[in-house]
């Protein structure tokens, strides 16, 4: 143990030696690996004699609990080993400051009194047991004073000078609050915040790593050690973007490995400015025209309409808004932690003036109040006016009048009004003279012309008044509507038809003639129709294109066959509900071909054996069938018809070509039907021929393929 | 929470078993745990969350979805590429295509033959934005809307990029956008749900929408979307039925009420709370449902807005005014499908169909909200599930052609909310087919839309099954350029 003490004082002591010479020579410090390494060290050395200083007084503390032998063993040993950090810390100290980075004055300082402070420190070790008690106390006392002063100068050398008061972050203290973001400079606003968080601790007047210093505009023109930052207009040329471009593990990268790095975004914005040509006095608006430069101003503005909107009334407690809210009312603040509160009113038959009074308890902090489509009374506006810091109103579909409105005209904050659908007239004009904030207006209103608006225009250039929408164009009606589930009709059952606009007149025809006004029946009440028919209908108003034609099959549900027999196959994938489909009083939709009252036929037409209990005089046959062009699936080319009392002896009764499809018709999508008269001969057997279209004409993408027949009810008339 | 035994049956899995199993194995670890946990400032958002409040000034406080669903093909809407016309009927240049993979539809063709629109496109607004003559109304609101031409997403089919843009995920198991909203924002109107879906099915080739995409996921079940029904009666079994008057329902509900909470205190399923919030909810929606599903009362300016059908239940425009009017109620997200885009063939025939459908009442939903100062705050997108290619599917004419799917490019519109208007974002090649200026992800459109409405998509997150969710996932980044 005595040896390591021995040791320890004359390590001391040659450190004392080569710290004199070196303080007295510190200027003549030459630079070279040994030193260079040796410097680094002092990022080590300099925290030992801190915790060092530290631990002395703790063991003075304890200095009662303990033998007084013991402790003066403890406190030497460990007062030697800070006389020898302390020392190092120093040596170390001068080969560092010797790099040349720093600042010169707060190096001069932290270096004289890191000095003083190792010498004070050996001195102290070796005269403290000659010293009174008082002088000795008295020397600790200068020591740990002189260790605080030298490690905050060493602090403002690493951190720069406002690290410890300072409580703003970094990007608050260069962007300044009262001028529009517009305004500023772009350089000020964009630029420096960047190099604010993420260099200026090392490149400032008291550090200036490289001989760089960052800290304003005339700084960034001189450059540093390397040369010149910036080439202005030239990304790749300039030094700043070349360091921060370099991979990170490359040494001379920027921010040093370690450190805080730049974000993708922080360096778009360097990387811009640089390109638009570095300029140091160009106003962010200046930049507004240049797309590219768009992504960097949105993010300031942002940032700084966070800052205008702060509210400097008082947040009211959670109890309160707890009350106020109802299933009616909503009131909530604008956003978290924001002392403002926005209400908006539900479900006008729950409203009462008395929930708008209750508002008054937060009249300070109300920004935004909806009260639209509610039973505002006459004196609600009163309590409204209440509402000092009101920015937003909307009173849209309500009954307030020029007069109700007026009595806002104290609401020097307001900003927006909506006024969509209320009684107000011109009268509100004298609102606009009262008020100062106002920027929108919205007026859509019967009572107000245009003209009236577009005077307000000119007399009130700072507002922008919306207008409410007028249609001008006269644009088509929907087609009415048929109530019918079923398209089969027994006697009783009447057509229903209606239309969804109030006003719309319906007319309609039985023959399949398109109803226009002089040949189509007015729709005033439900009709029976006497016989199967195509109704057609379309709905007329004045202000309104007539509407395109709906249709609806009616059909009278005609006798009933006692079997049907198909002698033709039809397709495999649409085989419908099988025989009974043709009989089952049930019409297949035409918008889903899937639908299974639909059968397809393709290969093979339609052949179908119908036979009746007895002998039935049909005078008429009708055949309802699909047409989807589209989807491929035309009518029937042919329909015939064969009768008689027995399968051996069938005469035809009778046949019909239908109309081929033109090219105007390749959309159509609709329900069809055949039509044929017989002569009303008794039989007992029917054979039905349903021909499909063997050959899709040319301008159909299915040219030349066969066509698709789909078929669902067949009806039997005596 | 009274028995223990149940709530151990609902809440342990396998996560939380490791998780107590470490705090007998190593408290010092843990105890850095839960000191981390105790002052990060992580679990001070979380608090913020439950209060369903922004994290920050919302632009919008609500969003209407006017979702096109089946892909609407960008190059005969918002996307003009004249080139393809100059090339038509030439092949797609490999160095184009540069290896995507493609659908098993068209991967098989022997050609690509590149096809331009049929319809032409002009230029509108003060913006000077293209767009197609199949959507003159649009063209209209040109100077209100933000055209993002630079969308692209990871799924090549309709499901997954469906599922995919409603919930940041392919597969379907994640809440979807307006339940992310109503669980961050929670519900303006208590009378009404906070997300709601309307349906509307145009005439052209269709694809599927199902429940799934308005799921809340593993967020509670009050989030979920609730459905319109196409009917006259907008919420099926909403009304009392005849004879049923309204304190009756109310004893009703307080009764069941009653037996529910019995059942919850014995097996304490948190479901059982989510019903008798539900229960409660349909309550009040009795009174406030009719009052704005009632759309008689709509004057005749806006009846022409929108087009004729808007009073036909079921139609878009119908589904368009009605969103506006949820919207103007309070419902943070209201969800529109429009089926009918899957153009693989017969596009110029069917387009025209489909853009008529949407067209008039797309525009007519934006400028009402602008007359009603209440565009400003509510965000209105429109667009579908990806692209669609620049060479044609199927055979190639003068006339018609198809096209197949395309998730590397594809156009979207949104405006109000915060969005700035009259503006481009975004420009793919001169082929429509990569994109060469400022992609946008899909978790890049999640991250912006929850941004405008004042929340921070890293922050919105959910815990469940041991991990933190949330709707961009690990991904996102707003796209500043198109805020205003």
């Amino acid at each position: 143990m005595k040896s390591f003490s021995s040791i320890l004082s004359a390590c001391n002591f040659s450190c004392l030696v080569l710290l004199a010479g070196l303080s007295i020579f510190h200027d003549s410090v030459v630079l070279n690996g040994v030193t260079l390494m040796a410097g680094r060290f002092h990022v080590l050395f300099l925290h030992l004699p801190i915790g060092g200083m530290f631990a002395l007084i703790c063991i003075r503390l304890l200095k009662n609990a303990t033998q007084q032998e013991q402790y003066e063993h403890f406190f030497s040993t460990v007062l030697s080993s800070v006389v020898l950090v302390s020392l190092l810390s120093a040596i170390t100290g001068i080969f560092i400051a010797a790099s040349g980075d720093y600042g010169e004055e707060t190096v001069a300082l932290h270096r004289k009194s890191g000095i003083t402070f190792s010498v004070l420190l050996y001195a102290y070790s070796v005269i403290r047991n000659y010293l009174g008690t008082l002088a000795e106390k008295l020397l600790f006392t200068l020591l740990i004073v002189v260790l605080i002063f030298t490690g905050h100068q060493g602090g403002t050398l690493t951190h720069g000078k406002d690290f410890l008061q300072s409580n703003k972050i970094p990007v608050d203290s260069v962007v300044k609050d009262t001028v529009s973001v517009e305004d500023q400079l772009f350089f000020e606003a964009a630029v420096m915040p960047v190099i604010a968080k993420k260099c200026i601790s090392c490149h400032n007047e008291q550090k200036a790593k490289g001989e760089l210093m960052l800290t304003d505009a005339d700084f960034w023109q001189r450059g540093g050690k390397s040369g010149p930052l910036i080439q202005a207009g030239d990304v790749s040329g300039s030094l700043l973007m070349q360091r921060v471009l370099l991979p990170d593990n490359d040494e001379l990268h920027m921010p040093p490995i370690g450190k805080p790095q730049l974000t993708g975004d922080e360096i778009k914005t360097l990387r811009l400015w640089i390109q638009s040509g570095a300029s140091y006095i160009r106003k962010v608006k200046s930049y507004m025209a240049d797309d590219s430069m768009m992504s960097v101003i949105s993010v300031l503005k942002a940032r700084n309409e966070v800052k205008k909107s702060v509210y400097t009334f008082k947040r009211v407690t959670p109890d309160v808004l707890e009350r106020l809210n109802t299933p009616y009312v909503h009131v909530t603040p604008i956003y978290a932690g924001s002392p403002a509160l926005s209400a908006t009113f539900f479900v006008a038959s729950a409203y009462s003036s008395n929930a708008l009074e209750s508002l008054t308890e937060v009249k300070d902090q109300l920004v935004y109040l909806n009260l639209s489509g509610m039973p505002v009374g006459a004196g609600d506006l009163k309590k409204v006016s209440a509402f000092s810091n009101l920015e937003k109103l909307y009173l849209n579909n309500t009954k307030v009048t020029d007069k109700d409105v007026l009595q806002i005209k104290e609401l020097k904050k307001l900003t927006h009004l909506s006024l969509l659908n209320t009684e107000v007239r011109s009268g509100i004009r004298k609102l606009f003279s009262a008020t100062t904030g106002l920027s929108h207006v919205y007026l859509g209103s019967p009572g107000i012309q245009t003209d009236t608006i577009n005077a307000w225009r000119k007399a009130f250039p700072k507002i922008t008044f919306v207008e409410g929408i007028q249609v001008k164009e006269t644009i088509p009606l929907s087609p009415p509507v048929f109530l019918n589930e079923n398209g089969i009709l027994a006697d009783t059952d009447s057509i229903r038809l209606m239309h969804h606009i109030k006003g719309a007149a319906i007319l309609y025809t039985m023959d399949g003639s398109e109803p226009d006004t002089t040949t189509g029946i007015r729709y005033t009440k439900p009709f029976v129709v006497k016989q199967s028919a195509a109704i057609r209908a379309k709905a007329v108003k004045e202000g309104w294109t007539t509407s395109q034609t709906s249709t609806f099959n009616a059909y009278k549900a005609g006798i009933k066959p006692k079997e049907v027999r198909m002698l033709s196959r039809p397709a495999s994938q649409y085989p419908g509900l099988g025989t009974e489909t043709f009989t089952n009083s049930q019409l297949a939709a035409i918008s889903n071909t899937r639908d299974a009252n639909w059968i397809g036929y393709r290969d093979e037409p339609c052949v179908l054996e119908v036979e009746f209990e007895k002998p039935v005089a049909v005078q008429r046959l009708v055949l309802n069938f699909a047409c989807h062009i589209p989807q491929y699936i035309f009518p029937p080319t042919r329909i015939r018809v064969y009768g008689g009392n027995s399968l051996k002896a069938m005469h035809p009764l009778g046949s019909t070509l239908l109309k081929p499809i033109v090219p105007a018709e390749k959309e159509k999508v609709l329900s069809d039907t055949g039509q044929l008269s017989l002569s009303g001969k008794k039989c007992r057997y029917f054979r039905i021929e349903a021909d499909n279209l063997s050959k899709i004409p040319a301008w159909h993408p299915g040219k030349g393929e066969r066509g698709w027949l789909f078929i669902d009810e067949i009806f039997f008339y005596q | 929470m009274s028995n223990p035994f149940f709530e151990n049956r609902l809440r342990v899995n396998r996560r939380y078993f490791l998780g107590r199993l470490s705090l007998g194995l190593g408290t010092a670890a843990l105890g850095s745990l839960l000191i981390k946990d105790l002052f990060s400032s992580e679990t001070h958002t979380e608090n913020l969350i439950t209060q369903a409040l922004p994290h920050f000034a919302p632009k919008a406080k609500r969003v209407i979805y006017l979702f096109q669903n089946g892909a609407p093909s960008q190059l005969e809407s918002f996307d003009y590429k004249p080139m393809l016309n100059k090339m038509y009927g030439q092949d797609l240049p490999l160095s184009v295509r540069n290896g995507q993979r493609l659908t098993g539809m068209t991967a098989n063709q022997d050609t690509f033959p590149l096809v331009g629109s049929y319809f032409p496109f002009r230029q509108h607004g003060e913006a000077g934005i293209w767009i197609s003559d199949l959507f003159p109304n649009i063209a209209k609101i040109a100077d209100e809307i933000c055209v993002i031409k630079s969308m692209h997403t990871e799924a090549i089919n309709h499901d997954p990029a469906l599922t995919f843009m409603q919930t940041g995920a392919q597969q379907g198991n994640r809440p979807s956008m307006g339940s992310w909203l109503s669980y961050g924002l929670g519900s303006e109107n208590q009378n009404l749900p906070a997300f709601c879906v309307l349906l509307s099915k145009g005439k052209g080739n269709g694809q599927g929408v199902y429940s799934k995409l308005w799921t809340n996921g593993f967020l509670d079940s009050v989030h979920q979307g609730v459905q319109f029904s196409n009917s006259e009666e907008r919420v099926l079994y909403l009304l009392n039925q005849s004879g049923l008057t309204r304190d009756d329902r109310r004893l009703m509900l307080d009764k069941i009420s009653e037996l529910n909470h019995l059942n919850f205190e014995e097996v304490g399923d948190p479901e059982i709370q989510s019903k008798i919030e539900q229960y409660e909810l349909a309550y009040r929606m009795q009174t406030a449902v009719p009052e704005i599903t009632d759309l008689s009362k709509e004057s005749d300016d806006i009846i022409k807005l929108y087009g004729a059908d808007c009073l036909i239940p079921g139609t878009y425009a119908s589904n368009c005014l009605l969103a506006r009017k949820l919207s103007e109620s309070g419902v943070r997200f209201v969800q529109l499908y429009h089926q009918g885009w899957d153009q693989h063939s017969n596009l110029s025939g069917e387009m025209p169909v489909q853009a008529m459908d949407v067209d008039r009442a797309s525009a007519a939903l934006v400028m009402d909200l602008k007359q009603r100062g209440l565009l400003d705050e509510t965000l209105v997108i429109w667009g579908g599930e990806f692209g669609r290619t620049n060479y044609c599917q199927g055979p190639l004419s003068a006339t018609n052609y198809g096209r197949d799917h395309h998730p590397r490019a594809y156009s979207i519109w949104m405006a109000g909310g915060g969005v700035k208007p009259g503006m481009v974002y975004g420009e793919t090649d001169d082929f429509g087919y990569n994109i060469v200026e400022n992609p946008v992800h899909v978790n890049d459109f999640h991250a912006t839309v929850l941004h405008l409405l004042g929340l921070d998509h890293e922050k919105l997150i959910y815990k469940h099954l041991g991990r933190r969710y949330r709707l961009t996932d690990v991904a996102g980044k707003v796209v500043n350029d198109i805020i205003a």
